[in-house]
């Protein structure tokens, strides 16, 4: 095929030749390990499932349904509460004036004292509460850890070392 | 999940997506493996800058890897990785309006360093010196002529005639009707006989 008679009749096969002879030039050496260290590890599985579940069940015309639902609903909501606001609202007015005297303006006037209030009173109030507390410190602390793992092993790239030992 | 890459290779492509989509990393270099070579060809010979083109098989490569989860097995996978490929390229062009070609470079390389990266690259095989020198020849001649084609005919001749790929398989990837590959396919072919013959001149 390369003796050089190249011309408008060129016929198939040897076209075909010409064409498949160029080879694939390939890509530097270190794609592959550059192309993983920008990829991100995939979601678990279940996770996954949920989330297309609820993909599922808010796409097309269902999630059209589901909108109109939900508008609906909160206008229902709204309405009632509204019109129960407009029928009681001497009373709400009533409260509204009572709250104020009893609540803000107290709670205006315990502000102003804050620092003192807030320091005697977490000084008083820790060392007493702490050993309660420690339960649910302690849960509050794994939850965070778990939660900071979680995040790491989600956001994090392929495991580089096991691609290498596999 | 520890795999081994000899029995990775054994695996459809289809099995290897599943042991991607369920974290397995090996199953992400196989992917890789597998592929790289035919998208980075197919994006080079499109965009004629082997620097860019590496660029855009990364990204090729990051966004099939970041959406494994969204691959949906009735599909072929080399379809839908060609189809990423082909729209990264073509968007390129668009953006840069790269749709010719030239032997002593791509028509955006200003300097010589630029101009001898982005050179046609032609392969040469295991031959005798004036083999080589004429393989080279009409390498050069063909890469040269599919570069003048349009973009629509150049990824449909690419993957048709340097990838082998099946019609069918074009048509998925390049979202063309079966009918309009083969168009496109005949009438690439015959442009290519005319570059070729005015290469010849």
């Amino acid at each position: 095929m390369n003796d050089g008679t190249l011309h408008p009749d060129l016929d198939d096969s040897r076209l075909d030749d010409a064409l498949a002879d160029i080879g694939r030039p390939a890509p530097g050496m270190g794609f592959a390990d550059r192309v993983l260290s920008r990829t991100r590890h995939p979601l678990p599985r279940r996770l996954v499932r949920i989330r297309d579940w609820f993909r599922q069940a808010t796409s097309g015309v269902r999630g059209w349904v589901l909108l109109a639902i939900i508008s609906i609903t909160t206008l229902g909501t709204w309405s009632v509460a509204g019109s129960v606001a407009w029928r009681e609202r001497d009373v709400i007015a009533r409260g509204a004036d009572i709250a104020a005297a009893e609540v803000v303006v107290p709670a205006v006037q315990e502000a102003r004292g804050w620092r003192e209030v807030v320091v005697d009173r977490l000084f008083d109030w820790l060392p007493l509460s702490i050993p309660a507390l420690k339960f649910f410190l302690m849960l509050y602390a794994a939850v965070s850890l778990v939660c900071v793992i979680g995040l790491w092993w989600l956001m994090r790239t392929p495991r580089a070392a096991e691609v290498h030992n596999a | 999940m520890r795999l081994d890459p000899d029995t990775l290779a054994e695996f459809t492509d289809q099995e290897v997506v599943v042991l991607a989509q369920q974290g397995a990393e090996a199953a992400y270099r196989e992917l890789i493996t597998r592929y790289q070579r035919p998208v980075f060809a197919l994006i080079y010979r499109m965009v004629r800058d082997r620097e860019l083109a590496e660029d855009l098989a990364q990204d090729t490569f990051i966004k099939v890897l970041n959406h494994i989860d969204s691959y949906r097995p009735e599909h072929k996978f080399s379809s839908w990785i060609f189809k990423i490929a082909n729209n990264a390229a073509i968007d390129h062009l668009r953006r840069k309006q790269l749709n010719t070609l030239s032997l002593e470079g791509a028509p955006d390389a200003l300097t010589a360093d630029r101009q001898e990266a982005t050179a046609l690259q032609v392969s040469g095989g295991e031959e005798s010196a004036l083999d080589e020198l004429e393989a080279r020849e009409l390498g050069t001649q063909i890469e040269r002529a599919i570069g003048r084609l349009r973009p629509e005919y150049r990824a449909c001749i690419i993957m048709r005639h340097v990838e082998g790929r099946p019609y069918e398989e074009i048509a998925a990837a390049l979202t063309l009707p079966l009918g309009t590959v083969k168009t496109y396919i005949h009438r690439a072919r015959n442009e290519l006989r005319v570059l070729l013959a005015e290469s010849r001149e």
